[in-house]
């Protein structure tokens, strides 16, 4: 396992959280992050909204852009965001960091059984968590959704595409609440916490408004987000 | 086993570079392709947009990744392939060859200089 600093981050905004694990990305340090979003479509990179989202029923829901690759998700309180940012020249697989987090869902205390397919980790045959990359200047950026206790229903309303999901709280061995959950797992990381300065936060709050609060970022995808 | 072309010239982030006449054609290697899996898409800034080194000039994703393509010299895109716009998987199937991404009108022609030899890369990717 790799030694990963843990960042603690509240926030349940979903453009400053994505602002945020992007700076992070900038660091130089290999880090852990669990946090969550308020209701929230996230596209992927090079998502059409139009074909993957019923914008009619998203009053009221959040919709930002991620950088890295795959299908449209949705986000709640109840939804688990975790994210590994690894500085490596070696391309890691999605499998490879699903093992861990397969392990860390067993050593949490899972009834049931676990499987990392087509993408996707898989609880008894339903998608409780998706995965997804970001790679650019050897930094690795690996995240993932856990639904612990979302409203699944919500998903299918929104999302033009989702197959079987399924939550993991009624599966866990000995019932948890969705902060115990999160804390169980930072403890199966087992990595030193470290905080952001003042300044740092300045950053990722510049960083949120140039791009993940910019509608051309958001609705269309366009290219050059660097120099937005 | 992953291939290598002994005329390139090599990044640290995966991408090879090769001097035609007066114009640097630029793609990503067969590490990086084989690593990453089925190519679906790939987007490339347009013909015209001035690029500095180490600068992202595209961005290309495989299964659920995407991967930024960085400039390996500075100047002028002056073609971007368009039959990996439409079929990308033609990056996995010749990477080196019908996979090629751009070709950029160098500011100086010798920066190719400053890239890693196969040798070289061959090492960095070893480390």
């Amino acid at each position: 396992m790799f030694k990963m600093f843990n960042i603690k981050n509240d926030s349940t905004n979903p453009a400053y959280n994505l602002a945020l694990e992007e700076y992070l990305c900038s660091l130089g340090h290999e880090v852990f992050m669990l946090w969550r979003n308020e209701p929230s479509i996230i596209l992927g990179r090079f998502n059409d909204i139009n074909q993957c989202v019923n914008l009619e029923a998203c009053q009221n829901i959040h919709v930002i852009r991620r950088n890295s690759g795959g299908g449209a998700v949705y986000h709640d309180l109840g939804n688990i965001n975790y994210s590994f940012i690894l500085h490596d020249k070696k391309i890691y697989s999605l499998s490879f960091f699903a093992d861990i987090v397969i392990k860390i869902l067993y050593d949490t205390g899972i009834n049931g059984s676990l499987a990392f397919t087509h993408n996707d980790i898989m609880l008894n045959d339903c998608k409780i968590s998706g995965t997804a990359q970001y790679h650019h200047n050897n930094i690795i950026l690996h995240h993932g959704t856990l639904l612990f206790d979302s409203d699944l229903m919500m998903i299918q309303k929104v999302l033009k595409r989702s197959g079987r999901v399924a939550n993991i709280r009624p599966s866990l061995k000995r019932d948890m609440n969705l902060s115990e959950f999160m804390n169980a797992l930072r403890d199966n990381i087992g990595s030193e916490f470290m905080t952001l300065t003042q300044e740092q936060l300045h950053r990722v709050n510049d960083l949120m408004q140039r791009k993940y609060l910019n509608h051309k970022w958001n609705m269309e995808g366009i290219y050059n987000h660097d120099r937005v | 086993m992953i291939e290598f072309d002994e005329n390139l010239r090599y990044t640290k982030n995966n991408e090879w570079a090769k001097t035609l006449d007066d114009v640097i054609r630029v793609g990503i290697d067969d590490y990086s392709q084989a690593s990453l899996g089925d190519i679906v898409h790939v987007e490339i800034m347009n013909n015209g947009t001035h690029v500095t080194s180490g600068e992202v000039l595209g961005s290309i994703e495989a299964t659920k990744s995407v991967s930024e393509i960085n400039a390996p010299v500075s100047g002028i895109i002056s073609r971007v392939n368009d039959s990996v716009l439409e079929s990308p998987t033609l990056i996995n199937l010749d990477p080196f060859g019908e996979g090629w991404l751009v070709e950029i009108k160098a500011d100086n022609l010798a920066e190719i200089d400053s890239l890693m030899s196969v040798n070289d890369y061959k090492k960095f990717i070893a480390r």
